[in-house]
């Protein structure tokens, strides 16, 4: 049986950084599983595919957290969220899983973000699940993490890793 | 710091005969795939879907069961907009579980990922859990979101799975995996 799933990338944070990028994703999967394991001084995070900064991600999200549930939407965003409405803390450990299904494909690209953590500083526990549409349809081949403006930074021992998965 | 980092190299850290690749269609046509004699060697299958289908909404139903009386499906939580979420009973089905909004237009897919539960059991009725997401880039609060759970009320081992849609068109990639709990 052919090999289907395998890890391509990953690093751990020995120092805080604002952000990090994984690069030269080669193309021979076809989807991606990227898992973020760590926190952000950030209340809000984001990702940008190939160094890509413009206004050509839309954005769906929905959520809940100890004030209640929501969904929002933001079109024409720079970046693919991957958190929203401050869920981030800093100090509580917190994930992110991340599917990019036909990662090469010559289509527009799904991002979809599954996130669960604690914020103790607003006393909050969210879960989130976003979904991105990336309009461009060129592969996927670099990741950049940022960890919001500012001073903003990822934490000391947070986890990048990224998984080839390849069908027959 | 910016860290930048390369791939590093991936024989140092392969996973083997965990996840395993079944089946895999591209159709370019049509509205109906069949994945059939499916081996009964694995504990749970996930399929992974990209499709690329301007119309219709995408269905799943197992061993060539059509009976309405053998599915059962919940949506939600689902959003589009800044609205939800929402959350939505539905059936029985005859169908294990779709969407509940979000059909693709061309050029702009939709994929769905859904683990199926035991599959190969013989005596417990079978689950599943979906989640799906598509986006209309360029029109205003046209992305959906949302996750689906489903039933098929049989205690058949499941050795086939039918995907159905609108036509099907280039870019649509439909997989099969199997996953071994040890």
């Amino acid at each position: 049986m052919a090999l289907t799933y395998e890890p391509i990338a990953s690093t751990t944070l020995s120092a805080t950084a604002n952000t990090v990028t994984i690069s030269s994703i080669p193309a021979t999967y076809d989807d991606l599983r990227i898992i973020v394991t760590g926190n952000s001084t950030a209340a809000n995070t984001y990702m940008r595919l190939n160094g890509d900064s413009g206004n050509n991600y839309w954005f769906q999200d929905m959520y809940v957290n100890s004030s209640g549930t929501g969904g929002q939407y933001a079109d024409a965003f720079p970046g693919v969220w991957m958190t929203w409405a401050a869920q981030w803390d800093g100090n509580q450990p917190a994930m992110a899983i991340i599917d990019i299904v036909g990662y090469t494909a010559s289509l527009k690209k799904n991002i979809y973000t599954k996130f669960s953590g604690i914020n103790a500083t607003v006393n909050n526990y969210p879960v989130a699940t976003n979904f991105t549409s990336w309009n461009n349809t060129n592969a996927i081949n670099s990741i950049l993490f940022h960890s919001g403006s500012g001073a903003s930074n990822w934490q000391i021992g947070t986890r990048f890793t990224i998984f080839g998965i390849k069908a027959a | 710091m910016t860290p930048i980092l390369g791939v590093i190299d991936s024989s140092k850290l392969k996973i083997t005969g965990i996840f395993d690749s079944i089946a895999t269609s591209s159709p370019t046509s049509g509205t109906t795939v069949t994945f059939s004699s499916i081996p009964s060697t694995y504990q749970h299958l996930q399929l992974r879907l990209l499709i690329v289908a301007p119309s219709g909404t995408n269905r799943i139903q197992f061993n060539g069961d059509t009976s309405s009386a053998n599915y059962s499906v919940q949506w939600g939580p689902y959003t589009t907009g800044n609205n939800g979420p929402f959350y939505d009973q539905y059936g029985p089905s005859v169908y294990a579980g779709f969407p509940y909004q979000g059909q693709s237009q061309t050029g702009t897919p939709q994929f769905i990922i859904m683990d199926i539960h035991n599959y190969a059991s013989s005596s417990i009725k079978k689950t599943v859990q979906m989640y799906y997401g598509a986006g209309f880039t360029g029109s205003t609060g046209q992305q959906f979101v949302g996750y689906v759970e489903g039933a098929w009320l049989s205690t058949n081992a499941i050795n086939s799975i039918t995907i159905s849609s609108g036509t099907y068109a280039s870019g649509t990639k439909l997989a099969l995996y199997g996953i071994k709990v040890s």
